[in-house]
């Protein structure tokens, strides 16, 4: 479902694509308007980035990596249908903008001030920024749910060193959604805030700084790149020794560069602000770590090289493909080494040269990877095979179109071509590469039907393709193709890297016998309609918030109701209860503790904010005039004494003394109103005193950060008084005290962000 | 490493949340003291990181629980707290690194 819709997602940005070509190929060109080409070329990156790319990695990460580590599904099944319905959902609520004739028109990075309703007055903004938070909740719940997939869901034996590399990558690719999305997310709500509320948070005449929007993005943006170029780099270690016959080169080194761009990926995005002027030291500290970066990423092209180095090369597509990536997007990186040169950076910003090397980096790089990936892995998913033929004309036409499209545009922005200009005049010396690339262009169009093509054609044969087509090395093609619906009949046993592909090389030596296990020692996961349900709730909410303020309503509560029954749906369900994984600890537990980390990444974006924006305004009140401390203490002793009393109530669930956790789960969810009670007075005393979201900066961040907090609260109350509920039917028992954990962390995590809170904002002077 | 790991006692919860109410009556007793002014930024988050950490490690049971939830939580935090020290020295907050 990831890949169908992907591949339609895919085919818009793609036809949105052509259309800036055709009109860029000649100059003077009128085939579409200024404002209709702002509209494509930010629908064409939005849609490339969130819409076509990342799912279809997401298909293969869903597909492919219970196979490869010997799991029979996900940790969470039906949250995985609930990440694809709200991508499905968010998806189309941004292209419904095309149907409301107001297409977003800023960029896919949509910088403030463009964004605020000063200069975007139409509805079109508001489509983008809440689809992109709707997606981005979609990437959130999926990449917790693949991080406790991978760490707790292992095969015996399967060590995290002996893991295949693309699920490593799989991995790496998680944690970067799972920190790198909440403070786009933070930068959304500021600016949904500023559309929909007034708030100041990119008002300049209130002290409001631009540059936090362009921080926002980045520190998402860059992380983004590798979550769009890890998985094809995860790909390409699959194929390479797979088509080479020869263990990939050095696979340790290749893990830990992937760790390590990872890591670095989050300290070098102000390179993508060089022109902003940072100042030197800021200049020089990101274009050192830009430079770091690029060591990991060249190890990786080495060891690839040297895995092919001497291998009986098999020529398939799939090795096409690869290699082609090798030397593609080589050229992108080296492009992108040259932009973390300030000087240099600065003459390239904003010019054709950076359309180029982004290009080459996730055409060349992303899509050729995915490329590689699907002729690879066609016939484990469909049991078929594709046409080889077809599969290698459509690489060197893709190969040679796709050079033709991008390389020219260096040229092009060496000779100072700015991006996102809808035309240009005759006779400056950007005609002929124009031409040139606008012909390439449709020459990548051509190879994309020749796929269809290919995929069509194939799916209309019987599914005879064997369970091993390509003599694979990892655990997928040890079963059949396509997989049973459980993937494996019995686990198989891990005691290496590439134990399929040892096993068969010494066919003398009898394979480990994987343990016993009949069709009724496995649970599968049955369907559930409440996922659906809740996505067309945010979709309603979303929808709500263009048109009617009651559909919010509504659409909030269908979320609930379907989050609600989402939950208690299998409550008390025997084939439920024991989640317990490799790691030894439950899933909900990794889970929810995966889940905290995100939510240290949103709550530190809102605190940094406040940090950053501390004495900024303009006008008063200012904090000092008005933060009642003596009150907030109280209120601070109040909710870590309820924490102290979610323990009690922890404790007596498992010890299965229902009065006692009656009373503690009471007495939490009791003291957490109270919470918000004080909250809501000291709320209702500052708009007394002149302070609202509106007046100043301190006004905008004080009431977003506590009123996200309190957010948090009133969510933790309304799930302890469900646990209450159930506590006070009878159904909560000491089975099912890990509900009450998992409810706990929570709520104890919420004391824990109040702490720093209560620090920063209320004492701190 | 099992899923049950012997949490604290009763007794415990009550001395760490004894323990957090007397170190959040220093937090609000010390912004009154003058003569603590030149060094009461470093003492308050000496202090906030005190409570922060006695809740994560008894309350939340990182303390019993294996080593891999506290390399959930503690990864992403010090990923949080370098961020957003970067980000607010960047746009201004803290001129650490100066312009």
């Amino acid at each position: 479902m990831y890949g169908v819709s992907a591949f339609g997602f895919f085919l818009l940005g793609g036809i949105e694509a052509l259309l800036i070509r055709l009109q860029l190929a000649r100059p003077d060109a009128h085939v579409v308007s200024a404002q209709t080409f702002n509209a494509l070329f930010t629908m064409h990156g939005t849609t490339m980035v969130f819409l076509a790319i990342m799912p279809f990695s997401a298909a293969l990460f869903n597909y492919l990596v219970p196979l490869q580590i010997g799991a029979r599904d996900v940790a969470f099944p039906r949250l995985n249908a609930l990440s694809f319905w709200i991508f499905l959902a968010g998806g189309l609520f941004l292209n419904a903008s095309f149907l409301c004739g107001t297409p977003p028109d800023a960029g896919w990075f949509g910088y403030a001030n463009l964004t605020t309703r000063e200069f975007s007055p139409s509805s079109s903004i508001d489509f983008w920024l809440m689809s992109l938070q709707i997606l981005g909740a979609s990437s959130l719940i999926a990449s917790v749910n693949f991080i406790v997939t991978i760490l707790d869901l292992r095969a015996p034996g399967l060590t995290l060193m002996r893991m295949p590399l693309f699920t490593w990558m799989t991995l790496i690719v998680q944690f970067l959604v799972l920190l790198a999305f909440p403070p786009i997310t933070v930068g959304l709500i500021f600016l949904m805030f500023d559309r929909f509320f007034g708030t100041n948070f990119y008002n300049v005449a209130a002290g409001g700084d631009l540059h936090l929007w362009q921080h926002l993005f980045w520190i998402f943006g860059h992380p983004e790149v590798y979550i769009l170029i890890l998985p094809a780099f995860g790909i390409v270690s699959e194929v390479l020794p797979t088509f080479a016959g020869k263990p990939l080169f050095g696979a340790p080194v290749v893990i830990y560069s992937g760790v390590l761009i990872g890591f670095f990926g989050f300290g070098v995005w102000s390179h993508h602000m060089f022109a902003t002027g940072m100042g030197p030291v800021a200049d020089s500290a990101f274009s050192i770590a830009t430079m770091l970066i690029s060591i990991p990423t060249g190890v990786k092209i080495f060891n690839w090289l040297a895995t092919l180095w001497g291998g009986r090369l098999r020529g398939t597509t799939a090795l096409h493909f690869a290699v082609g990536l090798i030397a593609t997007f080589t050229i992108g990186g080296l492009s992108g080494v040259m932009h973390a040169s300030p000087p240099v950076d600065l003459q390239q910003t904003d010019t054709y040269f950076v359309v180029a090397h982004l290009h080459y980096v996730l055409i060349g790089g992303s899509l050729f990877g995915l490329f590689a990936g699907a002729y690879y892995w066609w016939p484990k998913i469909t049991g078929r095979l594709l046409d080889e033929r077809l599969g290698r004309l459509q690489f060197w036409l893709i190969f040679v179109a796709f050079n033709l499209t991008f390389f020219p545009q260096h040229y092009l922005g060496a000779a100072g071509m700015p991006r996102r200009i809808y035309t240009y005049p005759a006779g400056v010396g950007w005609e002929l590469w124009n031409l040139v690339s606008s012909v390439g262009a449709f020459g990548i169009a051509l190879s994309i039907l020749l796929f269809a093509i290919n995929a069509v054609r194939s799916l209309r044969q019987p599914a005879t393709a064997p369970g091993d087509p390509w003599n694979g090395r990892t655990l997928e093609w040890r079963t059949s193709s396509p997989p049973p619906p459980h993937n494996f009949d019995a686990i198989p046993p891990v005691y290496g890297r590439d134990t399929f592909w040892r096993e068969k090389q010494n066919p003398g030596r009898k394979p480990l016998a994987p343990p016993p296990a009949g069709a009724a020692n496995f649970h599968l996961p049955a369907p559930s309609h409440w996922p659906v349900v809740t996505a067309l709730g945010i979709l309603v909410a979303a929808v709500g918030a263009l048109v009617n303020v009651g559909l919010v309503v509504g659409g909030g509560l269908l979320t609930f109701l379907g989050v609600l029954s989402f939950a208690l749906e299998h409550h008390r369900n025997p084939a439920h209860e024991h989640q317990v994984g490799g790691l030894g600890i439950d899933h909900r537990k990794v889970g929810m503790w995966t889940f905290i980390g995100s939510e240290c990444l949103f709550f530190g974006t809102l605190i940094a904010t406040y940090m950053a924006y501390k004495g900024r305004s303009v006008v008063g009140p200012h904090p000092h005039e008005i933060l009642n401390i003596p009150v907030t203490s109280l209120s601070t002793f109040d909710l870590l004494m309820s924490s102290l009393l979610m323990v009690l109530a922890l404790a007596a669930v498992q010890r299965g003394d229902h009065f006692q956790s009656r009373l503690w789960l009471a007495g939490t969810a009791f003291f957490g109103l109270i919470f918000l009670g004080f909250q809501a007075y000291e709320f209702t005393s500052f708009v007394h005193e002149g302070l609202t979201l509106q007046q100043n900066l301190f006004g905008s961040t004080f009431f977003v950060l506590t009123g996200f907090h309190g957010a948090h609260v009133s969510l933790g109350v309304l799930w302890l008084l469900v646990l209450l509920v159930l506590d006070l039917r009878g159904r909560l028992s000491a089975a099912d005290s890990i509900k009450v954990e998992v409810a706990g962390l929570y709520w104890h995590f919420v004391d824990v962000v109040w702490i720093v809170i209560f620090t920063l904002i209320y004492l701190v002077p | 490493m099992a899923d049950h790991h012997d949490h604290a006692s009763v007794a415990t919860y009550v001395k760490v949340a004894a323990l957090l109410t007397i170190i959040t009556a220093l937090e609000v007793g010390v912004i009154y003291i003058r003569r603590l002014t030149p060094i009461l930024i470093p003492l308050l988050v000496v202090m906030a990181t005190a409570k922060f950490t006695l809740v994560a490690l008894f309350f939340m049971h990182l303390r019993y629980d294996g080593r891999p939830l506290s390399a959930l939580f503690v990864g992403p935090l010090i990923v949080a707290t370098g961020i957003a020290l970067a980000l607010a020295t960047l746009t201004g907050a803290f001129l650490v690194l100066g312009r």
